[in-house]
């Protein structure tokens, strides 16, 4: 589900937009080596990253982790999970966003981007004294082909 | 007791309402206690069982909370079971509903106290997506789908499982779908066709009893008789019955 808006009907009307909801993050099909945890983590928009490590539960048909996390309900997150051994990552997801809601249910996926850190929301930055640059556009039409034609045909 | 599952499927024609009346009815005669809800503001339910009777509390004013749910149960002698009838004001009832605080699970408020009367209840819903599906999917345990595999597109079932999809993410609700029912099925050939589609895309069970389409059906539809009382030894009358009796394993 993407950040595109969602439809109404699917808000929670109980919950205001920004209202803090406790999310359930459940993460299936993955099968962890021993001595290696799994951990969520989250960023909002202002950059503010949580890590949280993830429940193994385990069932007679499957195995899956969980967590619960109190988000901000619709406001916009990214989130990733990484596989640590020895406090080192040693495989992660690709880093995902979207609107908070209840819940969050994802297909363990490694991801094989290097570093596909969650970034943090910058602005970007102009060099300070520099005046802003005009684009000319004028001296490239000139040279365009067809474009005498075309004027030629105006008057025609 | 109090289980509430919901017959759903944004596409009309698929005999939707015709699997409901009939299982319910199936279900009442096997001796189990079954209350029907007819959420379609067309009231395709309603008429089926009760012709054109008009009733003064409805679904309508469970919703706007006007009555409490068991003051609008009528009892159906000739289906066997209960039935909180529709009315056409309900077309009109979303916008109503949708300034109101909770107005996703109005419906399972207002259902909490009478389901527990039950062994099972159903809810016909309209073939539409809004604020009355949403109720009916939040009120629910599960649901089924009925599909016609004639006019079969698994665009139509990709749009539920979305809309759970989104039910669950966005209103923390979780909904299983306990089947698919095929059903006014004509040519056998596609059935197998269909469900080769089904299997292959998704993990959703098919229920074995697949329904014919038969004209019978709209026969016991205009008399407001179950098909085990109108014409049992029909084709579709019997795997209706068979449908009732796989559905409550």
């Amino acid at each position: 589900m993407g950040l595109s808006t969602i439809n109404p009907l699917f808000l929670d009307s109980t919950k205001p937009i920004g209202d803090k909801v406790v999310t359930n993050v459940e993460l299936l099909g993955l099968t962890l080596e021993p001595g290696d945890s799994v951990y969520f983590e989250v960023s909002d928009h202002y950059g503010f990253v949580q890590r949280f490590v993830m429940q193994k539960i385990e069932t007679k048909k499957s195995i899956r982790f969980n967590a619960e996390v109190w988000l901000k309900y619709q406001h916009q997150i990214q989130y990733r999970f990484s596989v640590v051994s020895e406090g080192k990552e040693r495989m992660t997801s690709a880093s995902k966003e979207i609107l908070a809601g209840h819940v969050i249910s994802e297909k363990w996926e490694p991801c094989t981007d290097p570093t596909p850190k969650i970034k943090k929301d910058r602005r970007p930055q102009r060099p300070s004294g520099a005046p802003p640059e005009i684009k000319k556009t004028t001296g490239k039409l000139l040279n365009e082909p067809g474009f005498f034609d075309q004027l030629k045909a105006l008057f025609d | 007791m109090g289980n509430v599952v919901s017959f759903i499927n944004q596409k009309g024609g698929v005999a939707k309402t015709t699997t409901a009346i009939n299982v319910a009815a199936q279900w009442a005669k096997e001796g189990k206690k079954v209350l029907l809800i007819d959420l379609d503001p067309q009231s395709s339910a309603t008429r089926a069982i009760f012709g054109d009777m008009d009733f003064e509390d409805t679904i309508y004013d469970v919703l706007t909370s006007e009555i409490e749910a068991s003051q609008a149960v009528v009892q159906s002698e000739t289906f066997g079971f209960d039935v909180i009838p529709s009315e056409i004001m309900l077309s009109g009832i979303e916008i109503i509903l949708a300034s109101k605080f909770g107005r996703e699970s109005i419906l399972k408020r207002g259902l909490a106290e009478v389901k527990e009367q039950y062994d099972i209840v159903i809810i016909d819903c309209s073939p539409s997506l809004g604020l009355l599906t949403v109720n009916a999917l939040i009120a629910s345990k599960d649901i089924v789908i009925p599909i016609c595999p004639e006019y079969f597109s698994l665009k139509g079932i990709d749009l539920i499982l979305e809309t759970l999809k989104h039910i669950h993410v966005g209103l923390g609700h979780k909904v299983e779908v306990r089947g698919i029912i095929i059903s006014k099925y004509r040519n056998r050939r596609i059935i197998e066709q269909v469900i080769n589609d089904l299997k292959t895309k998704y993990t959703i069970p098919v229920f074995n009893n697949y329904i014919p389409e038969s004209i019978v059906v709209e026969e016991a539809h205009h008399r407001h008789l179950p098909m085990h009382e109108y014409s049992p030894k029909n084709p579709a009358g019997m795997a209706l019955a068979n449908l009732a009796t796989e559905m409550w394993a």
